[in-house]
């Protein structure tokens, strides 16, 4: 079939884009699918991943196989025997217990030096077009939950960023086990779709109404947050009230998140 | 009857109710006395509805893994109502009332017939039940009855009711409604939230029933709690406060006052308050703490507290809303 000039050039380009999840992409990046291109060949997806903008503001972000099962599969073996009760962060960043908020071990990952598999997921998560890279990435941490594991609602922001030098500007929460039932990633203050919508794939429509967004703990999946409130195209240092969040309790099996923060430096 | 409703719907209950895993977490009564909570819920919803002959099924998700993602099932507990091959979810919260509410608006008819058996169900939903009381053979009030019916569909239950012996059934109790009922056909709303029950015993034309639905949606007397309050706050218009320490109290001086609440209805909304709960409140709306019953009435500015040596009758609350209403309105010119 002849298609008309101007078709003929949009073919390949909305090909490239529906191929990329573009089709689910808000118009708000414009300009960025370019660079997602471009940086997207150095860095090849693993398999056909797919954003998807959940919030503007605050900006969230659902990512269907940000890694492999594969790439989960090493993460998960080198957090192996590194696992250590979670702590709680008070606003000078000191760590306490207190396990009917949060129950679940925490294991540090080593470095993107020392790493192939952190070096790869790090450069992905940095060529993502909505990625804001306002600091460097904190080292990855593992954070597990057997059955009964929770983390009650809280803030990654810290309100006192001079007490702790700076803050963590923006979340991945990679899901690299999630054998489990229960365990969702809950945003109390967002709205919920309709019980009807396509968001029923990756968000979990049995939830009340009132008990806001649940996302669903998919393996290879990340759901993706800006802490801070958005100061045109970069960050500020205020936290975003709306980016309240809990691990919901692990009702059956197992479920482990890789956290990627970045961490903005205080700069005054 | 509960033939047609076992081939047109059933519930299943996709929920995780015990668990027998070995636990080593600290802390973890908590979780476990959570999915024993889920259990009574369940049991007390099944309950419920039993009468109606729903069909409940449970699945323990633990043991038919496969079965319930294939249903999407991510979390317990999940409710799902099906209807031959289509299911719908339930969204609301995990609370037997609520879950009753959800399946009863699912299967009932325009017109539920309320008898004595009933009754209790049906009125203690999370949507209020307007009940109609019909002679035998009133066939025209039925007829009135059923067009308001379509109109009030997710707003209310609408029941009929020949029975004119269920007045001591119906709660809270109305001692002016038992003692004297008006001859049928009238209309009642009963609601769990009001504290009063809303009578209409004027013409029985479907227009008027309407207006008269609209108006009851909302509590005549309502409750004040911690839940309630923004929605006070926020209507704009003054709040008369009944503080009683007793329920019983709370009730029946809500009904002296039920009258007079009519009256202000667009001016000023009436709730009673726990005096024992709600101590803290007592005291900025210009009361002495520890005498009650007491009675004050706050606007967006001030509080104009009823003396509190003087009794609570509905004439003496009248004339002293009547005189808050005018230094009310006076202020606001002033302003």
């Amino acid at each position: 079939m002849a298609l008309p000039l101007p078709w003929r050039i949009m073919v390949p380009i909305v090909a490239v884009a529906v191929a990329i999840g573009i089709s689910s992409f808000d118009a708000a990046f414009p300009g960025h699918y370019l660079r997602q291109l471009i940086i997207g060949a150095s860095h090849p997806w693993p398999s056909s991943p797919a954003f998807h903008v959940f919030s503007q503001d605050p900006v969230v972000v659902y990512i269907e196989n940000l890694i492999t099962p594969a790439e989960a599969a090493h993460l998960v073996k080198q957090a192996e025997g590194r696992f250590a009760t979670s702590p709680m962060w008070d606003n000078e960043g000191k760590p306490h217990v207190d396990k009917a908020y949060r129950r679940s071990t925490t294991a540090r990952l080593g470095t993107a030096a020392e790493d192939d598999v952190v070096r790869a997921i790090e450069a992905r998560a940095r060529a993502l077009p909505f990625y804001k890279p306002v600091g460097s990435f904190m080292p990855m941490v593992v954070q597990n939950y057997e059955v009964a594991g929770l983390y009650r609602d809280h803030y990654d922001w810290f309100d006192d960023r001079h007490a702790v030098g700076g803050n963590i500007a923006s979340t991945f929460f990679v899901y690299i086990l999630a054998n489990c039932t229960g365990g969702g990633t809950n945003f109390a203050r967002l709205t919920p779709p309709d019980s009807d919508s396509r968001w029923c794939e990756w968000i979990d429509c049995d939830r009340p109404l009132d008990e806001g967004v649940t996302f669903k703990p998919i393996l290879g999946n990340a759901v993706y947050w800006e802490n801070l409130e958005a100061d045109g195209r970069t960050l500020s240092d205020r936290g975003h009230q709306r980016t309240l969040h809990a691990g919901m309790t692990v009702t059956s099996g197992n479920k482990l998140g890789l956290n990627l923060w970045t961490w903005k430096p205080a700069h005054d | 009857m509960s033939g047609h409703w076992l081939r047109s719907i059933f519930v299943v209950l996709l929920a995780h109710i015990h668990h027998t895993g070995a636990i080593l977490y600290s802390g973890v009564d908590e979780f476990e006395a959570h999915t024993k909570n889920d259990g009574l819920v369940v049991v007390s919803f099944a309950t419920n509805v039993a009468e109606w002959g729903v069909p409940i099924v449970t699945i323990d998700c633990e043991l038919n893994a496969a079965f319930c993602a294939s249903f999407d099932v991510a979390s317990y507990p999940t409710i799902r109502t099906f209807r031959q091959s289509d299911y719908a979810r339930y969204r609301g919260t995990f609370k037997s009332p609520a879950i009753t509410t959800h399946v009863l608006q699912a299967i009932l008819p325009t017109v539920t017939t309320v008898e004595k058996h009933n009754l209790p169900v049906i009125s203690s939903l999370t949507i209020p039940l307007l009940l109609a009381v019909l002679p035998e053979d009133d066939i025209a009030s039925a007829e009135e009855l059923n067009l308001v019916a379509e109109l009030l569909k997710h707003k209310y239950i609408v029941g009929m009711t020949h029975d004119t012996s269920l007045h001591p059934d119906l709660k809270p109790v109305n001692t002016e409604l038992a003692a004297a009922p008006p001859p049928p056909p009238y209309l009642v709303v009963l609601n769990v939230m009001d504290e009063v029950i809303p009578i209409y015993s004027d013409k029985f034309e479907s227009g008027r029933l309407y207006a008269f639905a609209k108006q009851y949606q909302s509590p005549q007397i309502g409750r004040l709690e911690f839940s309630s309050l923004p929605h006070y706050m926020k209507s704009g218009i003054p709040l008369a406060v009944i503080f009683a320490e007793h329920e019983t109290e709370r009730r029946s001086l809500a009904a002296s006052l039920q009258v007079v609440a009519a009256k202000y209805r667009s001016k000023v909304n009436f709730a009673t308050a726990d005096a024992r709960k709600l101590v803290f409140l007592a005291e900025p709306m210009g009361l002495q703490p520890g005498r009650f019953p007491a009675f004050s009435v706050q606007t967006s500015e001030e509080a104009f507290p009823f003396d509190q040596d003087e009794e609570i009758t509905g004439k003496a609350i009248d004339a002293f809303i009547s005189d808050v209403l005018a230094a009310h309105s006076l202020r606001d010119r002033e302003l």
